[in-house]
């Protein structure tokens, strides 16, 4: 492992201020992404008592469920947000026709022209967003559940599709604020501390030496930037949320509008002090140069976009349950190999990213002494003599490549050579690279007492043993051996439900919690005294 | 569940008491915990110990009974936990349903759904209905009592055996000191095997929950286990009787009704029994104590603060960022790290990664030392930062300056070595005045 990220954090924790971890941004920032904050029932998987949200970062807009339980005005608050949440994305699908695919095998296909951009203050946002809200919506408007708009179904479909994407490495459709951050900054507190999006901007705020007053009052302010509910919040709520549900019950209006105002007021300082770091983060990100590979990767996401474009042009898109075997092992090598070449985009983009592998030992850097590129040889497989240009570097450090090894030119990913010969003389190092090949018939070379940097660095490139209708052997099920102590065979996932036949063998426990009446007449009497327990948080 | 929350189920408040067996012993603990209540300590709070074995002063703090928030509370580092009312109505519903609310039924609907549970003959025995002040040690006492009795009865296949126990309470030797303990519900299943259940009420969705809570379940399930069997070493019964799983009860998907889930845990509890047995003696590492040492002193309010800082100081720490989620000193530790510069401030990784280097201060000079310049322990490691260090300073000065990467108010290479060390006497001047006051 590199030592370099601790390096920068040791830095940032004796300067008192963050310090940067890139020199280019390398996720696609779009004009007015949508933000996102909201803030879920403790206790419940998806019971949202309140949505802060739009593009605007002075105007939000608050929609509040005073009593998240009762599934009418919990529908109402999820409703109202998934009706703004679809204005902002259907326009993202409009699709047109366009030919694609390499020469001699194209053909034309809608694609979308752009992709919607959400972003969030951090990962459990993000999560909650896409596999916990948007999975209990997933399935509405489907056998005997609650009915709901067609906007909301529509919101189900798109949250799905955001949550699955949002694994992709590299993608700028749905991001978390302290993630985004956390690729492009590095702070002297751990990563687990840098999921709290107020302590994270204030490290990059923080004046170099100033101490860590700031950052800790950051800290103790405990705002709720996320679902994660804020134990003290929730306190102050009890009562207007339990007030709220007796006067549902009992029908009577200007006591549900007063408490409802009550949790509004409650509610809204602490959303819009999430949704305006949120923004924050944003714009401290835009003016970080965009690093080169930017725009491909976004290309990529408005690809993929459009793929959920043309499912929404037939009708809502279902999502299965779980993956059935193939297709979670090709999403899995999808998402491996997307890793694999964002790690090198973003080194060939950025020195500092680069700096990881030097830090290594993967690169040979150092000034050129001279380019011999009138030498030819005969290379491996060839019969003819080819142009192999010879670069000879003054390697800055003792290099720890071997001879043999093949690099890339850390300018231009385009030109690979080996390591020819590595000599040790009265300067220092010498390193002969042979350059074969990507040099443009010797256009393509570092100049001559340049300092400058090859490294030895490329995908692995293999392709899955397996064809594609075949299942690899780390997804096969063994039915005999049930899978951590359950018999899965005979439930849908073994038989491998596809997503245009979503079975909802039980329904009921699709519609999300809701009390049943003589459970609001007749809580259970708390036993025993809340955490108590010392050293206990879950 | 209730202790899923960290909130009692029974009224003892779901904590498990410590009576350590010799009266030597006992002052000894007594005259540890000085002026601070008397606190708990749980299967969770054991489970957290096997993650981070290495730190003394969690483990005088939990052998001796303190009260840990009580204790940061001392130290000017209160930690701000609570529980929200929400989490707790809803936890306790759901436990009520499955139990009272529905004599059980509910809860032997899901074990029967995965399980061969014979739910037709269920016996059920609560043991929270033993004689005895509620909340009270003798209570507790009673409970564990009673609890071996029907162990023992189930173990020999007695036809009048209870086949559900709520409310257990099992006694677990950790490093000496006997604690109490109380998982939510043990089984008896058909095919003669003991099963500890639990329950929570984080939801299980599309068979799938999330996975640190299940982890923090496993690990507690874990502990109850090995409780389990050596309950049943101590009645003489063979303790292969107890299942190495624990089977989890919680809601399904976005319901109140429950599904439930076998959980492994072979591994996970053969871990911690390794960890375990490898842990010192809790009386040892006390006699390693100066002589009278109390972490609450017997002292003037004002100078409260001041007197245990300085006892704490006594007790090594090893402080990592993770402690921050599952341990109520670790905000005081935290300071204590930062005051000192301690590498492992900015995460566990650089603590192994680095042992070593004493400080951050430290790292930044190794990485500007000319390499080989160094050779005690950490000579490789000072290498690695020198080349760490050099790679830096090459991909800043090839970054553009309109990228902004170099920090406006120093150059690189030496100037900002110089700001490091200036940075590391302001914090050594700093602690010689803290040890001084």
């Amino acid at each position: 492992m590199s030592l370099l990220p601790i390096l920068l954090a040791a830095e940032a924790a004796v300067h008192q201020q963050a310090v940067r971890r890139t020199a280019y941004r390398h996720r696609a920032i779009r004009d007015e992404p949508f933000v996102v904050v909201v803030y879920n029932l403790a206790g419940e998987a998806a019971a949202p008592l309140a949505f802060l949200y739009g593009t605007d970062p002075d105007a939000g807009k608050l929609v509040v469920a005073p009593e998240p339980r009762n599934r009418e005005v919990r529908f109402a608050c999820i409703n109202a947000f998934c009706a703004d949440l679809v204005d902002y994305i259907h326009p993202f699908l409009e699709t047109r026709e366009q030919l694609v695919g390499n020469l001699g095998h194209q053909y034309p296909l809608e694609v979308a022209l752009d992709a919607p951009q959400i972003v969030v203050p951090n990962r459990a946002t993000r999560d909650y967003l896409g596999t916990r809200l948007g999975r209990s919506l997933r399935y509405l408007g489907l056998g005997k559940t609650h009915p709901v708009p067609e906007a909301t179904q529509w919101a189900g479909a798109h949250l799905s599709w955001l949550a699955e994407h949002a694994r992709m490495p590299g993608q700028s459709v749905f991001l978390a604020a302290t993630e985004l951050l956390g690729r492009h900054f590095v702070t002297g507190q751990s990563s687990l501390e840098d999921e709290n999006l107020a302590t994270l901007l204030a490290w990059i705020r923080n004046e170099q030496g100033s101490g860590l007053g700031a950052i800790r009052r950051a800290e103790d302010q405990r705002i709720a930037f996320g679902p994660v509910p804020d134990p003290g919040l929730d306190q102050r709520l009890e009562s207007h949320v339990q007030a709220f549900g007796r006067a549902v019950r009992a029908g009577d209006e200007k006591t549900q509008a007063e408490h409802r105002r009550a949790v509004e007021d409650l509610v809204r300082e602490p959303l819009a002090v999430a949704y305006r770091a949120t923004h924050e983060a944003l714009d401290l990100m835009r003016p970080i140069p965009e690093a080169a590979s930017v725009d491909k990767r976004w290309e990529a996401d408005v690809r993929e976009w459009g793929a959920h474009a043309r499912r929404c042009s037939r009708q809502i898109p279902r999502f299965s349950r779980r993956h059935e075997a193939l297709r979670a092992a090709r999403m899995l090598e999808l998402w491996s190999r997307a890793q694999e070449d964002l790690e090198i985009e973003e080194a060939f983009d950025d020195p500092l990213v680069m700096a990881e592998f030097d830090a290594e030992g993967r690169c040979v850097s150092g000034s050129v002494l001279e380019v011999d590129d009138e030498n030819y040889e005969i290379k491996p497989g060839n019969k003819r003599r080819s142009q192999v240009p010879l670069v000879r570097l003054l390697a800055s450090t003792a290099p720890e490549l071997l001879e043999g090894d093949e690099t890339r030119w850390t300018r231009d990913r385009r030109l690979g050579g080996a390591i020819r010969r590595i000599t040790q003389t009265r300067r220092g190092w010498e390193v002969e690279i042979a350059i074969l090949d990507g040099h443009n018939r010797g256009e393509r070379l570092p100049a001559e007492r340049e300092t400058t940097a090859f490294v030895a660095l490329s995908t692995f490139g293999g392709r899955s043993p397996d064809g594609p209708d075949e299942v690899p052997w780390t997804h096969r099920l063994r039915r005999d051996e049930p899978l951590g102590g359950d018999d899965l065979s005979g439930t849908e996932e073994a038989a491998g439900v596809g997503d245009a036949e979503v079975v909802l063998a039980d329904t009921e426990d699709e519609i999300g919690p809701d009390l049943a009446p003589e459970e609001v007449v007749a809580p259970p009497g708390v036993v025993g005294r809340p955490d108590e327990i010392p050293g206990v948080l879950l | 569940m209730a202790r899923a929350e960290g909130r009692g189920g029974a009224p003892s408040g779901g904590m498990a008491a410590m009576a350590p067996r010799g009266s030597a012993e006992t002052s000894l603990l007594t005259q540890v915990r000085g002026t601070l209540p008397g606190g708990r300590a749980n299967a969770r709070t054991v489970a957290a110990l096997t993650e981070n074995p290495g730190c003394t002063r969690r483990r005088v703090i939990d052998s001796a009974g303190i009260r840990a928030d009580q204790l940061a509370k001392r130290t000017g580092h209160p930690t701000v936990r609570g529980q929200s009312p929400f989490a707790i109505a809803s936890g306790t519903m759901f436990e009520w349903r499955l139990k009272e609310g529905t004599r059980y039924e509910l809860l032997f609907e899901a074990l029967k759904e995965r399980f061969a549970f014979d739910a037709a003959n269920s016996r059920v025995l609560d043991i929270n209905r033993a004689p005895g002040k509620v909340g009270s040690e003798a209570w507790l006492i009673e409970r564990a009592r009673q609890t071996d009795v029907a162990l023992a009865a189930m173990a020999r296949g007695d036809s009048g055996a209870p086949n559900l126990v709520d409310h257990p309470v099992l006694m677990f030797d950790l490093a000496g000191v006997r604690m109490y303990l109380e998982p939510d519900a043990l089984a008896f299943r058909i095919e003669d095997r003991l099963e500890v259940v639990e329950v929570k009420s984080y939801p299980v969705i599309d068979d799938q929950a999330d996975p640190s809570k299940v982890a923090s379940t496993a690990g507690q399930a874990a502990v109850y286990v090995l409780a389990l069997r050596s309950a049943m070493e101590r009645l003489g019964v063979n303790p292969d009787l107890v299942a190495w799983s624990a089977i989890l009860i919680a809601p399904r998907n976005f319901s109140r009704q429950p599904t439930a889930h076998r959980i492994p845990l072979r591994k996970k509890a053969s871990a911690i029994s390794r960890v375990l047995a490898s842990l010192p003696s809790t009386i040892k590492v006390l006699a390693t104590l100066p002589k009278g040492f109390t972490l609450g002193p017997d002292v003037d309010p004002k100078r409260l603060t001041e007197s245990t800082v300085q006892a704490l100081g006594a007790i090594q720490a090893l402080y990592v960022p993770e402690c921050l989620a599952s341990c109520d000193l670790a905000q005081f530790c935290r300071a204590e790290a930062i005051l000192r510069d301690d590498v492992g401030r900015i995460g566990r990784l650089a603590r192994d990664t680095l042992a070593g280097v004493a400080s951050l201060s430290d790292v930044m000079r190794l990485a500007r030392e000319p390499a080989g310049s160094g050779n005690g322990p950490s000579s490789d490691i000072a290498e690695a930062l020198c080349a760490a260090g050099g790679a830096l300073d090459r991909a800043r000065s090839a970054a553009p300056a309109s990228c902004g990467v170099n920090p406006a108010e120093e150059g690189r290479g030496r100037s900002r070595d110089g700001a490091g060390r200036k940075a590391a006497g302001r914090r050594t001047s700093d602690r010689a005045r803290s040890t001084r006051r």
